[in-house]
This record gives structure tokens, sequence and C-alpha cells, in this order.
């Protein structure tokens, strides 16, 4: 079940976050990997004390199988990412 | 009959004025901690009829109500500076001293045949008191009733500040308490609801304040050495010890609230086990034992349920979030005969679920009316078996208090403690949906406590373990939760 503030993403959205995770060089913090999936986007901004307005938590899945703990994430602006054209 | 001033009733006024003043500074004090009042349950931000206070709430970022509180100076609250913990337990110490005050007071009226002083036996009585009021405004002094102690309208104020109007407040207080509310909705819906409740309360506070205010003056126009002797001595024949000794009972009055508030600031821990050791036994006793029985129908769920406290603001909170909580899990331990570890999956496809409409009453006097979704807590207890020795529950969070809410006075991880037989309350669950849909953030996700009989904070949000304790002394500081330990809130608040 998704929760109700989860915001699934559009394929273009999904490959605006992959380009941020290679711009980032961001790892796998189990593995080390840099291949992702793309889940759904929590917006963290409004909800979190130190967060910034318009920050989202997406949800990152290594692809790697024997990741020991797969299950990350990455801040991104909304304007980074949630933009659909 | 001889009406006069007998010992019993001089002694009542003395101990009636130290109760009264501290009911109506303390009473402040709670007002002060959400200083809105509302005709309607849900409390809904900007739906308030009165507010007491300047702050704006910002749009673009949670706000809890933990913000919208107010400190008001100790001058007109009981102890001030945003003390609410300290509040309620002057206030309840408060209104258990007055009602059984009271009670004396009413059956010694009756047992003499003195209440025929407070009451009219004509309609006549009416046409005079407003003839009283002009002769008064005529800067006059109207005449007794014949046989009587009092002039009309002295007669009519008195008679409705004892058999209605106090009446009137301990009614509206006890329509405030959540077990209460829980275990006879319908009292609570007599008064149009909770929230009126809680309004005609605060007119209740106002009128005690007019009545006293008028009182007085009028002890001064009829003359103050006379009157003050009547209710000393039972006679006006000693207007200048009278003076005297009335002139220095206000001041002993003032100089002990001076020390009570000073008192209560600089020893919190002390004054909440002193006034707790009557307040929480006399709750245990009336409240404890009430078990609720709401359901409110889906068109009385509030669009927007208030929030009180801020989520876990750690990274790894909000990935698990992000994800639907696929890595949280719930750990239950301490005196069991079986640990157990739940994932949030093993949770929501649990045989039982339960799904209750109810109201949420918070410490601060704001309500909301909320559908929750859980598992029945007894469920669980019945399942990992607490050892003979367990007597309590504890609720760990995933919020640092200190780290996530800084309205809130205190540092260290959440908790609260609920005694073991609460888990076989009714409506005591640990939710996982609110209103048909996944529990959001705010509000606990993935899992929290609900708990109808009790105020909000004991009701644990964002749980990641739960420990059955034979003593609550050795976790935090010591007294049974975060709230208690921080703001010296009372353990069990079914009020």
């Amino acid at each position: 079940m998704i929760i109700s503030e989860n915001k699934s993403l559009g394929e273009g959205q999904k490959q605006r976050v992959l380009k941020r995770i290679r711009e980032r060089n961001f790892t796998c913090v189990s593995c080390g990997s840099r291949d992702f999936e793309i889940g759904a986007a929590l917006e963290v901004g409004f909800l979190f004390l130190t967060e910034q307005p318009g920050t989202y938590m997406v949800a990152l899945t290594c692809k790697k199988p024997d990741c020991a703990s797969p299950r990350t994430g990455i801040k991104l602006h909304k304007s980074e990412f949630l933009h659909e054209s | 009959m001889e009406f006069g001033y007998p010992w019993w009733l001089r002694i009542e006024h003395l101990v009636n004025l130290i109760f009264l003043t501290f009911l109506i500074r303390s009473g402040m004090e709670i007002l002060a901690t959400h200083p809105k009042l509302y005709w309607n349950d849900n409390s809904k931000p900007g739906s308030e009829w009165a507010r007491f206070t300047r702050k704006v709430m910002p749009k673009d970022k949670l706000y809890d109500t933990l913000d919208e509180e107010e400190s008001y100076s100790s001058i007109i609250s009981m102890p001030g500076h945003s003390e609410l913990g300290m509040g309620r337990h002057w206030h309840f110490i408060s209104v258990i001293g007055w009602i059984l005050a009271g009670i004396i007071y009413v059956v010694l009226l009756f047992a003499t045949g003195q209440y025929h002083r407070y009451v009219p036996y004509s309609w006549e009585v009416f046409p005079e008191a407003w003839k009283n009021i002009i002769t008064y405004l005529s800067f006059e002094l109207p005449a007794t009733l014949p046989g009587q102690p009092f002039n009309a309208i002295q007669q009519l104020s008195y008679g409705a500040v004892i058999f209605i109007l106090a009446p009137f407040q301990i009614a509206t207080g006890a329509a405030q308490s959540p077990a209460i509310e829980a275990r006879f909705p319908w009292y609570v819906k007599l008064w149009g609801g909770r929230q009126w409740a809680r309004s005609l309360h605060f007119f209740g506070l106002l009128a005690f304040i007019g009545f006293i205010i008028i009182h007085l003056l009028m002890v001064i126009v009829h003359g103050f050495g006379q009157e003050t002797s009547k209710i000393i001595f039972g006679n006006q024949e000693h207007p200048g010890y009278a003076t005297g000794i009335a002139l220095g009972a206000i001041l002993a009055l003032v100089v002990l609230h001076i020390a009570a508030t000073k008192y209560t600031l600089a020893y919190p821990r002390n004054t909440r086990r002193i006034l707790g050791a009557v307040v929480e036994g006399t709750r245990k006793l009336i409240l404890h034992p009430l078990k609720s029985r709401q359901d409110y129908s889906e068109s009385e769920i509030s669009s927007e349920h208030r929030v009180n406290g801020k989520p876990p603001d750690t990274d790894w909170y909000k990935i698990m979030a992000a994800h639907n909580f696929a890595d949280y899990k719930l750990e239950v331990g301490g005196l069991v005969e079986r640990p157990m570890t739940f994932t949030l999956e093993d949770l929501r496809t649990f045989p039982t679920r339960q799904t209750q409409r109810v109201m949420h009453n918070c410490v601060q006097g704001w309500t909301s009316i909320g559908e929750w979704t859980g598992i029945p807590l007894r469920q669980i207890v019945e399942l990992v078996k607490p050892l003979p020795e367990a007597r309590h529950i504890c609720f760990l969070t995933m919020q640092d208090t200190g780290r996530d809410d800084p309205s809130a006075d205190g540092e260290g991880q959440f908790y609260e403690t609920i005694d073991l037989d609460y888990a076989y309350h009714p409506q005591c669950i640990l939710a996982y949906d609110m209103n048909g849909g996944p529990l959001p953030i705010k509000h606990g996700a993935p899992l929290r406590l609900r708990l109808e009989t009790q105020v909000g904070f004991k009701m644990a949000k964002w749980i990641e373990r739960i420990e059955f304790v034979a003593d609550f002394r050795d976790i935090g500081g010591g007294l049974g939760g975060w709230r208690e330990d921080n703001v010296y809130y009372d353990r069990d608040v079914g009020i």
C-alpha cells in the first residue's frame, strides 16, 4: 500500500532522478552500487523541521541482488525532478 | 427563622475564597495552552470564535499545537509561564477541595434551614431585584427583604452563584474529561459538544470573576467594616477589628498565592508529587474504570485533525516513510514469555482489525474527531504473554523531542507508559490507518496508540518498541512518560 503522502513518479521524473544520482555520484551506502530502481517521492519540506520547503525524499532501491540493505533514498528539491516537461 | 452568619458559613466563605482564586488562576493557565475557543468539536484552525493570542502560524511548514501555546504572566495564571502540567495540578486539587467544601456547605445549608436565605419564594422578588439595581445606580442602598438578611438582588445573585453557577462549572468541567466523554458521549452532546462545554466553562469563569468584583464593590458600598464584621464575627458589632482582619486576610491570601506560585515554579517535581498524590488517587478511583463507548458518525469526522508533536526528523525515518515503511519493525519485549517482532505487513494482516470513530481530546483542550483502524492491544498482550510481575506497558517512539519539536519543553526519546489493564479496554488499539487511509506521518505513522479514555499525549506516536515493565520509575525521568518527566503532567490522565 502506498502511503497517501508519497507521490508516484512518472517516467520523465524518474529519468531526472537518475540523472541527479549520476551528477551527485550517489552510491548505495550498503554495497556501493549506483544502480537503483526509483520509487515514490515523499515531500519532507513541509513535514520535517530541518527540511527546506519543496524538498522531497525519493525512494531508491538498490538493484544489486545481494545488497544487505537495498532500501535507501535521495533528497532532491522539487525543481530538480518533479516538473513534467 | 433567625438567619445570621453561623460559624460554619463564615469558615466556608473563607475556604471558598481560597479555592476559587486558585481555580481562576490555574484555569487561566489551562486556557493559555490553547488560547482559542470554538463552537465546534473539530477545533479547525481559523474556526475559533475567540482567541487570546496574536501568534500567526506558518502555511508552508507543519506546525503543531505546542507552537500555538501562550505564556501568560503569573499575575493572571497559576503558575504562569506556560506550565500546563503545574496549572492542571493546581486546578484539579482546587476542584477537589472546592467540591468537597461545596458539598459540606450545601448539606449544612439544608440541615440548618439556612438555604431559605438564598431561595426566592415569590415572583415579586424579580421586579424587586430590578428596583434594587436602579437604587444602586442612584447611589442609594436598597432595603433588605422582610425577615431576610439580603435585599432581592443579593438573594438572587447569591442563590444563582451557589445553586446554578457552581454546579454549572462542575458539570461543564466534567464534560471536558476524555474518560467521561468516552464513556458517556451523550453527556457531552447534551452541552452541544466538547468545545461548547469548554466555551461555556469559560463563560462560567467570566461570571465568577464578574461576581467577585461586584461582590467586593458592594461590600465596600454597604460599609466594609460592618459587612466584614458579619462574615468574620457573625455580627456587625466589630467593624474596626473586622476591617483589620479582613485586610490582613486579603494580604495573607496574596502572600499564599505568591508563595505557592514561586514554590511551584522552583520545585515542579515536588509540587507534582504533593498535589498529584491527591489528584491522581481521585482520578484513578473515579475515571480509570471508565471504558470508551464512542461511535461517532462518518459525517462527524473532522476534515482537518489537529496535530500535537512533530515527526522524527531523521533521514532514516524519511527513507523508511518513502518506502512505505517496508523496513519498519515493531519490537515487543521486556517482561514477557515470548518477545516478538512485527513488520507493518504482519500488523496489517492480523486476523483482527478494529475501527473506531472517536473524539481526540488533547491535554491542551482542543478536540478533533477521527476514524482509527488497527489491532486491539490486548491481542498483542495475549501473544507475548506478560510475566506475572509486569504491571505497565511502555511505548518507546522514534521521536527525539529536543531534536524534532523545539516548542516542547525538554529533550530525549519520547515515551509513555500506561497501566497494563488499559490494554484490555475496548477501544485501546495500535492504529495503522486513519480516516480510511494509511496513518499520516504527522499523526504517528506507521503505528500509534489509541486509548480513548486518556488525553492525547498518552497515545504515543511513531512507536518503535513496546516494553512490559514492573515499574516505570527506572525509565527516563521516572515519572511514567516523557511529558510527565519534562512538563510534569499527571500519568493517568482521564481528565
